[in-house]
């Protein structure tokens, strides 16, 4: 058994590993759902996972600073405007970037290099606003451990998000299941043209979609600054593609398969860069989407899905 | 708990409509598909053939055959030097002064501009300074270029730039040791020289460019004296983190060697990271291997996030860092609190905390013209501006003349050090008096210890 994963070094990567997965789960999710309801990789989520974590760093600096922890409930207070924002964002990108060609009956390549360019606008935009360097995000929550587990430290910030993340899929699972919005969801996520039949408003739909994917991505963007206390233009770019892996990993069209494959995804990265050196932990994400793709395209949770309405 | 559906078609295949259609071609397809794999594989072998003959070869000996456009360029020193006297003298009978142009290149706009910008600025302020005062024979205009994010990528194309404009005569720069090793053959091969303030990767000196001029301490010292500093504060178990650029890693090499060498000292973590902001998975494993120290090479855009997710997971180890992290930004990035206490090692002075008169003058003026105090590396930019200033006030304005005088440069007093060049090929044109200083961070402020002589006496 190698040094790695025995428990004298495994027990330091378990909570890292989760923390991290969380907020990879948080923003998964936003893919699921677009992909879910349009067959449609969103990947301008990275940016609106940015925007929500801008608005949050904002609206901090106006009460707090990156020196000394101030109220651990600002932070709770910052979610409105983080939420928000990258909701904004979500839906703005909806009307802007995908509307247009679902209107026209643009093939699928279109959604596509319009995804794209719309990350590069916004990253770039927000580049010129606020400049290349990183910038600290203040600090609310004390980030020293709160107890140990034997050597272990568990921080308050790693419980905080794992606990924010299992409360926000409940809640979307909630929405999804029992809400006459969430049946709209499901309605057209499996016939859009029956679904409109049936009533159902698509734009209306689309449009809650991407407000709920932007939602909770907005919260993984303020939690993302409380872990790892920086934000710059392009902080969305890997975590962006890392939350899309993990979205494939699960299941993608799957909201729980998100949440799996994110928390998976995140303790496969904490104990192979354990193994094989930091420098890898970026190459062990990619290599497990490529080994998704070609031997399990449909997820860990993928196949468990039939036409359950 | 799903959302009701699954289309498999989504993502495995039709939508995306890849389109191979068994159209009976196979051994066509086949064939085809072997010859360019071959040819591929060919096309990459003889890339990594001629890439290999261009990499540096680290404390090789020196191959002069890079330069050899140079040896045809000194047969008409003699010639050049002549030109510009009587220009000078031109010059002094009151006719308009020929501009000739000191070019910079650094990183003056990324993540890492506040080690450049104060280069720049000192070097600037000298020329401004010069050229007011004048008694030159020339008009010095410098051109400072941006190479963002010192990308070696780019910084031939800039360097390239400053040889083919014929106005520049000499170069201060590049600041890191990357981009100085992409630009420098390249300077070397049009005559022109280069002195770098800031690069201090050690093989930079070892590659026979006899144009090449490094102003400072190179991280042979600073290795040595990091091994120095982090032994005589009694640490046993350290960790090295370098962060896999020309210059990090060189300087993590170095002071892994320094410490391996040493007895009843343990490197317990010997790792390269690429810049990243989440160091989770690193931080984990220092949590595993809990040494008392942890040294950082690599640059001020990351080492203060190191430095942060090692305190919040509760790892009270020593942080140091070499001089690409002595910063004020480490401070405002990481915090005044987290940052109290973090060592850093420096081949440069800091001339606003020196005790010598003609630093404390230089930082006043500094002062006066920009409105805040002299960061890292000012200093050094400001002394190889005086040393061109000196070369131009002797009469030396062609590329070639300033070549040699700054190559026959002796005793040249600088606010840094005295100015003379090593003769080793090995290591050519080092400053004879290098002096890696050590700082501290106290109470947000980098504060001046001392040469690290006297600091771990």
């Amino acid at each position: 058994m190698p040094d790695c994963l025995g428990w004298g070094e495994l027990q330091f990567r378990l909570f890292g590993g989760l923390s991290t997965g969380s907020i990879y789960a948080l923003i998964a999710i936003g893919y699921t759902l677009v992909y879910g309801v349009l067959q449609l990789i969103n990947f301008a989520h990275s940016e609106v996972f940015m925007g929500g974590m801008l608005a949050g760093f904002l609206f901090l600096n106006l009460f707090a600073n990156a020196d000394q922890a101030t109220n651990p409930y600002l932070l709770i207070v910052a979610f409105i405007p983080a939420m928000l924002a990258s909701g904004a964002v979500a839906v703005a990108l909806e009307r802007v970037a995908y509307r247009p060609l679902r209107k026209r009956g643009a093939p699928r390549l279109a959604y596509l290099i319009s995804a794209i360019g719309a990350s590069f606008f916004l990253s770039n935009l927000v580049l010129v606003w606020r400049g290349r360097s990183y910038e600290s995000y203040p600090k609310t929550v004390d980030p020293s451990p709160l107890f140990y587990l034997g050597r272990v430290p568990i921080q308050t910030v790693d419980l905080i998000i794992f606990a924010v993340m299992v409360g926000m899929v409940l809640a979307l699972d909630a929405i999804v299941q029992r809400t006459r919005v969430g049946r709209g969801i499901r309605a057209v996520a499996q016939d859009v043209e029956t679904a409109g039949l049936m009533g159902v408003d698509i734009n209306q739909v689309v449009t809650t979609t991407f407000l709920l994917g932007g939602l909770l991505a907005g919260a993984g963007g303020l939690l993302y600054g409380l872990k790892f206390s920086v934000v710059r233009f392009d902080i969305g770019f890997l975590p962006g593609i890392k939350a899309f892996t993990a979205a494939v990993l699960g299941g993608i069209g799957n909201i729980r398969g998100a949440m799996v494959g994110g928390l998976a995804l995140g303790l496969m990265e904490s104990i192979g860069a354990g193994c094989f050196g930091t420098q890898w932990q970026d190459v062990i994400a990619f290599m497990v989407l490529v080994g998704v793709l070609m031997f399990r395209p449909t997820g860990l949770l993928g196949e468990s899905v039939g036409a359950k309405a | 708990m799903s959302l009701g559906f699954w289309r498999t078609e989504g993502l495995s295949s039709g939508s995306f409509d890849t389109g191979v259609v068994d159209t009976g071609r196979g051994s066509i397809v086949k064939r085809r598909l072997l010859m360019s794999v071959a040819m591929v594989a060919a096309l990459s072998a003889l890339i990594a053939a001629c890439g290999n003959n261009n990499k540096p070869s680290a404390g090789g000996t020196p191959t002069a055959e890079r330069c050899k456009p140079y040896k045809k360029a000194q047969a008409l020193q003699l010639a050049d030097g002549h030109v510009s006297l009587v220009g000078s003298v031109h010059a002094l009978q009151g006719q308009s002064k020929p501009t000739v142009k000191i070019g910079f290149i650094g990183d003056l706009t990324g993540e890492n501009s506040s080690l450049v910008v104060g280069s720049r600025d000192g070097a600037k302020l000298a020329f401004k300074l010069a050229n007011a005062a004048g008694d030159l024979p020339v008009n010095v205009e410098f051109v400072a270029l941006d190479n963002k994010n010192a990308l070696e990528s780019t910084a031939a194309p800039l360097a390239q730039q400053l040889i083919n404009d014929k106005q520049v005569v000499a170069v201060i720069g590049p600041a890191f040791s990357g981009e100085t090793s992409v630009a420098t053959p390249l300077f070397c091969r049009a005559g022109i020289t280069n002195i770098t303030p800031s690069a201090t990767r050690v093989d930079l000196t070892a590659q026979g460019w006899h144009t090449f001029f490094r102003g400072l301490g190179d991280d042979n010292q600073q290795s040595a004296a990091a091994g120095k500093l982090l032994v005589s504060k009694g640490f046993k178990k350290i960790a090295v983190v370098n962060d896999k650029t020309a210059y990090g890693q060189g300087l993590g090499e170095g002071i892994v060697k320094v410490l391996r060498a040493t007895s009843n000292v343990t490197v317990v973590l010997d790792e390269g990271v690429s810049p990243t902001t989440n160091y989770t998975s690193l931080v984990d494993s220092l949590l595993a291997k809990q040494p008392d120290a942890v040294y950082y090479a690599g640059y001020v855009a990351q080492a203060p996030l190191i430095l942060k997710q090692m305190r919040d997971k509760g790892l009270k180890a020593q942080f140091a860092s070499g001089d690409g992290s002595k910063e004020n930004k480490f401070i405002t990035t990481a915090g005044k609190s987290v940052s109290e206490g973090v060592l850093f090692t420096c081949p440069c002075l800091d001339p606003s905390v020196s005790s010598d008169p003609a630093a404390k003058d230089f930082s006043s003026k500094f002062q006066a013209e920009y409105g805040h105090l002299a960061p890292i590396y000012a200093a050094e930019g400001w002394d190889l501006a005086q040393i061109y200033i000196a070369a131009f006030k002797a009469g030396k304005t062609t590329r070639a003349a300033i070549l040699k005088y700054v190559t026959d440069l002796k005793d040249f007093v600088g606010l840094t050090k005295t100015f003379n060049w090593t003769k080793d090929p090995a290591a050519l044109h080092e400053p004879t008096q290098k002096g890696v200083n050590i700082y501290e961070i106290k109470s947000g402020k980098i504060v001046l210890l001392g040469p690290v002589e006297e600091v771990t006496k």
